[in-house]
């Protein structure tokens, strides 16, 4: 025993010595470079780290983007680092943070600047922002970056600005409504018309609305055009046993029902595209850069609609976005902001989007005539313009697992409407006072 | 060896280090801290130090019915899949292990091949066969006998046992060797010292193979049950839990305590609640195989 004793003591020595090490050498490494650059400009290295940017050419844009940027500011060098959404990049980032590691700048997906500005992990960009940026930020960015909740020192304040944003909208087959003498969708198209050209489209192995209960963007904004919230203001309390709920929930439940596939109750959204694809779907609610791809096969090019979201009382669209924080660790706040304001340029700002194939955060780079002159384009960005993003809590995923499981019981019929939503909301009642 | 010299010893104790000190930092020191975890209030999002809270995360998942519904789904997948892939791995290891029986290599190989595959990569071909929808493999032969098509992944009764079929099919080649191995360990003699007697085959497997392989067994048995109270991949790959939480199992539950809701208390509570299940199932598992040990002699 005393033996293991000992050895665990020589153990514990030689990781002490090793961290010792480890931190002796960084410091040096720092330094000479810092009294290097002293003569001329204090060198500021700032680091800044992507959430995703995993699509096609996106990092080596933005690696480019950032070149650009060093050359325009020699006294900023940045250290940038993207993580693929596979590598799960917020858990990574909030390690990084209890460990007081974290990078400078952060581009995470929301609403995960929400749940970074509930813990004061991010600094309010107010202090920044310019009068030019404030006007030329897309009224749904400006909308949504706003932080409302626990944190009493960001309530109110702006917390992220987007690097690009996305947002899911009706897109559909021409073909099939033609076919099948439905008139296309209009701009002003109702839940009731919706429903009734989708279950007319249901015929001969064709599904008028593909659809699948397994995401919360595929049935939220029915709820959302009557009004329903999933939390109260104060985000203490689920708001769900309205009858607003059950009304958009009975709605949602008889589409999946009749006119979307077999399996619609937890299929992957990969399968309704290829579905599109296949032309055994008419409609379906899907992002921008999958319709880019359709878009690439020849058959389908002229058959692709854009349609909005219908809507009777309030028009929405399910929206997110890529969006950049700064965090409260930085000791750089000012250099991680000029970078910042370098990526929402209109000019880089169309470059990136060109390249991942999103949509930009300023209204100068989407008048570009790149999206204006491009009907697919076009639709999305009209559709952002009514775009709503998911709830904001720091329990956010927690309620998706929640509402997923219950709106799932309630298609498959193991429960009806009024006691999933009665479950679903004592579940999420429980998980906000945990 | 006695090592009477010191400075032998510790040379051999240096020697040792480099493993001493990466159980210690990648085993020990996150299983001793995950135990401690267990008993705190720790949400890495919403707050940046562990609170003290006791039981609390203990109690909660007893009042908590989703745990409970994860615990009855794993219990579920164990009996389904445990006993089955065992008899079948014994039935293919029997059959690969007849002395008339041509192309064994090629055989042994084929049975083997699942084992290697990476479980994402089969789950999402499993997604693809067992697809609900009309573009699914399983269904669109089901119909070409007249049989209504299923609902699989997408029906809560289905769901699980979908997974299961998966898990079987997998794991069948690893227990078929460790069983194949047990098989060539048993000497020729025993069976020929009954070769003249008049003993049928059943007989033969079992007052010989069947006692004989019982180590075997208990190992199969034992890594197996560990195994399958843990199952996690197909099914985060498959059915993410659903439809409802009709799929959800223990470590499912875990991981979306711990890596979604960022609740580390509950998700190291849970963690330590299965090692306990697991460390007397174990403990038992070895009691009985004491129990009987098995000699050639």
């Amino acid at each position: 025993m005393r033996k293991f004793i000992a050895l665990l003591v020589v153990m514990a020595l030689i990781i002490g010595a090793m961290a010792g090490c480890a931190t002796k050498t960084s410091q040096k490494e720092q330094q000479p470079s810092q009294e290097a650059q002293q003569p001329t400009q204090p060198q500021v290295t700032i680091k800044f780290w992507q959430a995703g940017g995993d699509t096609a050419g996106a990092a080596e844009k933005m690696s480019e983007l950032i070149k650009k940027f060093e050359e325009k500011h020699p006294n900023i060098k940045v250290e940038y680092m993207a993580i693929p959404w596979a590598e799960e990049p917020h858990n990574k980032f909030q390690t990084a943070i209890v460990s007081g590691e974290v990078a400078d700048l952060l581009i995470v997906g929301s609403p995960f600047d929400h749940v970074l500005a509930s813990s004061g992990a991010i600094i309010p960009l107010d202090q920044f922002i310019d009068e030019e940026l404030k006007k030329d930020l897309m009224d749904v960015f400006s909308r949504e970056g706003i932080y409302h909740g626990k944190n009493k020192d960001l309530d109110g304040k702006l917390i992220s600005i987007p690097m690009f944003g996305d947002v899911r909208t009706i897109v559909y087959n021409k073909d099939i409504f033609k076919k099948a003498g439905v008139p296309e969708p209009t701009e002003s198209w109702t839940l009731e018309e919706f429903k009734q050209n989708a279950l007319k489209l249901t015929k001969d192995g064709v599904y008028g609305f593909g659809t699948s209960g397994r995401y919360a963007s595929q049935w939220l904004p029915f709820v959302w055009d009557k009004g329903g919230e999933i939390l109260n203001q104060e985000m203490t309390e689920a708001t769900i046993t309205t009858p607003e709920w059950k009304e958009a929930w009975e709605y949602y439940i008889e589409l999946i029902n009749k006119a979307s596939m077999p399996g619609s109750v937890n299929v992957n959204l990969a399968e309704i595209q290829k579905l599109f694809a296949q032309e055994k779907v008419a409609m379906f609610v899907t992002t921008q850069d999958y319709v880019e791809e359709l878009m690439k096969d020849p058959n389908l090019k002229d058959k692709i609609g854009v349609g909005q979201m219908p809507h009777d009382k309030y028009q929405t669209a399910f929206a997110g976005a890529d969006v950049f924080v700064i965090t409260k660790q930085s000791k750089h706040p000012k250099e991680a902001w000029e970078l910042l304001r370098f990526l929402v340029s209109t000019e880089n700002q169309l470059e990136y989007c060109k390249t991942v194939g999103f949509l930009p955060a300023v209204k100068s780079a989407a008048s570009d005539p790149y999206f204006t002159n491009d009907p697919v384009k076009k639709g999305f960005l009209q559709a952002l313009e009514h775009g709503k993003f998911y709830v904001k809590s720091d329990k956010a995923n927690g309620i998706t697992t929640i509402l997923r499981a219950e709106i799932q019981n309630a298609i498959t019929g193991k429960k009806s409407v009024q006691k999933a939503l009665e479950d679903a909301k004592q579940a999420i009642d429980l998980l906000l006072n945990s | 060896m006695i090592v009477t010299n010191r400075k032998e010893k510790v040379g051999y104790y240096l020697f040792l280090l480099p493993a001493y000190l990466i159980f210690a930092v990648f085993i020990f020191w996150p299983v001793v801290h995950s135990l401690y975890l267990s008993f705190f209030k720790y949400n890495i999002v919403t707050i940046t130090s562990p609170q003290f809270v006791g039981l609390r995360n203990y109690l909660y998942l007893l009042k908590d019915e989703v745990f409970w519904i994860s615990c009855k789904n794993t219990l579920f997948f164990v009996i389904g899949t445990v006993p089955v892939k065992m008899f079948l791995g014994l039935l293919a290891a029997m059959l690969l292990n007849r002395k008339d029986l041509k192309f064994k290599a090629f055989y042994r190989t084929c049975f083997y091949i699942p084992v290697v595959v990476s479980m994402v990569a089969i789950s999402i071909v499993w997604m693809l066969l067992f697809n609900p929808g009309p573009n699914g493999v399983v269904n669109i032969l089901l119909s070409k006998f007249g049989i209504q098509p299923l609902g699989w992944i997408a029906d809560s009764k289905l769901a699980l046992p979908t997974v299961m079929l998966l898990v079987i099919w997998k794991d069948l080649g690893y227990i078929m060797v460790i069983y194949l191995a047990g098989l060539m360990a048993i000497p020729d003699e025993i069976y020929e010292a009954v070769a003249l007697d008049p003993v049928s085959s059943w007989q033969k497997f079992w007052y010989i193979t069947w006692p004989l392989l019982k180590p075997t067994t208990i190992f199969i048995l034992i890594t197996q049950v560990i195994d399958s109270f843990q199952v996690f991949t197909p099914i985060y790959v498959m059915t993410e839990g659903g439809p409802g939480y009709s799929s959800t199992t223990i470590v499912n539950y875990l991981y979306d305590k711990g890596f979604r809701e960022y609740e580390m208390g509950i998700a190291c509570a849970v963690a330590y609640l299965l090692f306990v299940v697991l460390l007397v199932l174990t403990i038992l598992q070895n009691k009985l195989s004491k129990a009987e040990e098995v000699s050639y002699d």
